[in-house]
C-alpha cells in the first residue's frame, strides 16, 4: 500500500469512528510530520523571527494540527486533491504564523506601555487618560487601514503587510487564488500587494506603529 | 522502540482530553494510585503499549459497539480486552459518580437561595 492509500484508508477509519485508526495515524504522522515542520518551518522563521522561533513552538503547533484532525477529520476533503500531509502542515503552519503574529502584537503593545513609562520617568506629567491614550495607538492602526480601504479584503492585505507576512500563498488564500498556477498567484499577489503598499505609504504619517 | 518527541506530546494531549482512551486512564492510574508499570501488569501489556492505548479513541461505554471497540483496541495494543473493559467501565462509572454529587449540590444550593428569597419576600409582606 502507497503511503498515500495508507493516509486514505486511515481517513475513512477516522470518519468511520474506528477506535484505533487516531493512534495509528498519530505513531505515523509524529515522525513524518514533525521532520518535514522542522525542515521547512525552522529554516524560514529563523530568517524571520530569530527570536521566536522555538521548537517548543513548533511541536505545539503540530500537535494542535494532529489532534484537531483526529477529532474532526471531516474537515479535510480527500477528494480535493490536497494529500493529508500537506493539509496538516498547512494547518500547523497556520497556527504558528497566528501564535508569531500574536506574540508581535504582545511586543508592540508592551512596547508602547514602556515608552508610556520612560515619558513618566523623563519627567512628562502623565494622567491616567493619557496612559489611555497611548494604549490607543494599537487600534489607531486599524483604523486608519478601515479609512483607507472600503474593502474587507483590501483591509486584511493591508494588515498582513503590516504585520510583515511575506508568504505569497497567505496572501492568495485571502484573494482566493489558490486554483490559480503559482506564477499567476505571484504575479495577481505582487499586483495587489503594491497597489495597498502605494495607499499605505500615501498615508504613512497617519499611521503610528 | 525510541518515539519522536512529538508522539509523547500527542500522548500528553490524549490523557486530558475526554475523546482519547487516555483520559480515562489516566483517570483510573490517578484514582487508584497506580503508576504506568503496574497498570500495564493489570492489563497485561507491555508498558510501551500504555502510549497506543492512550491515543485510541474512547468507546463510549452505552454504545451497542463497546465489546467489539474493546477488543479491537485490545487486539492493537495486545492487551487483555476483559481488563480494560474493566477499567473503562470503572472509570465511566467513577466519572459519573463524580459528576452526580456537585450537579446535586448546585441543584440544593439553587433550592436554598430559592428558599432564602421566599422568605425574605414573605418577610417584606
Amino acid at each position: 500500500m502507497t503511503l498515500d492509500a495508507w493516509y486514505r484508508n486511515i481517513h475513512e477509519r477516522l470518519l468511520s469512528g474506528d477506535p484505533v485508526a487516531s493512534s495509528k495515524l498519530a505513531e505515523k504522522l509524529a515522525e513524518k510530520l514533525a521532520n518535514a515542520v522542522f525542515g521547512r518551518l525552522i529554516r524560514k522563521l529563523r530568517q524571520r523571527f530569530p527570536q521566536l522561533a522555538s521548537s517548543e513552538m513548533i511541536d505545539e503547533a503540530c500537535a494542535d494540527a494532529v489532534m484537531s484532525y483526529i477529532k474532526r477529520p471531516e474537515q479535510f476533503d480527500c477528494d480535493r486533491g490536497k494529500s493529508l500531509f500537506n493539509y496538516l502542515l498547512m494547518s500547523a503552519d497556520g497556527d504558528l504564523r497566528n501564535a508569531l503574529a500574536k506574540a508581535k502584537r504582545r511586543r508592540a503593545k508592551e512596547n508602547v506601555m514602556a515608552g508610556v513609562e520612560l515619558e513618566s520617568v523623563a519627567g512628562n506629567e502623565e494622567s491616567e487618560a493619557g496612559c489611555l491614550d497611548a494604549e490607543s495607538n494599537l487600534p489607531s492602526v486599524q483604523i486608519v487601514i478601515e479609512r483607507l480601504f472600503d474593502d474587507p479584503t483590501d483591509q486584511r492585505l493591508a494588515e498582513m503587510i503590516l504585520d510583515g507576512e511575506r508568504l505569497t500563498t497567505a496572501f492568495a488564500a485571502v484573494l482566493g487564488l489558490e486554483r490559480l498556477p503559482v506564477k499567476d498567484q505571484r504575479k495577481q499577489v505582487k499586483r495587489h500587494k503594491d497597489r495597498i503598499k502605494k495607499k499605505l505609504s500615501r498615508s504613512r504619517g497617519e499611521i503610528r506603529d | 522502540m525510541t518515539r519522536h518527541p512529538l508522539f509523547h506530546r500527542l500522548v500528553e494531549r490524549a490523557r486530558s482530553d475526554p475523546f482519547f482512551l487516555g483520559r480515562a486512564l489516566a483517570e483510573y492510574q490517578q484514582s487508584n494510585g497506580v503508576d504506568d508499570d503496574a497498570l500495564a501488569e493489570l492489563l497485561d501489556c507491555k508498558t510501551e503499549a500504555l502510549a497506543r492505548l492512550a491515543l485510541c479513541r474512547m468507546p463510549r461505554s452505552d454504545a451497542p459497539s463497546f465489546q467489539q471497540d474493546v477488543r479491537q483496541i485490545s487486539e492493537y495494543a495486545s492487551c487483555s480486552p476483559d481488563q480494560l473493559a474493566q477499567i473503562l467501565r470503572r472509570t465511566v462509572a467513577l466519572l459519573s459518580l463524580q459528576r452526580t454529587p456537585t450537579a446535586d449540590a448546585n441543584q440544593n444550593m439553587l433550592l436554598a437561595a430559592r428558599d432564602r428569597k421566599g422568605e425574605r419576600k414573605r418577610d417584606a409582606e
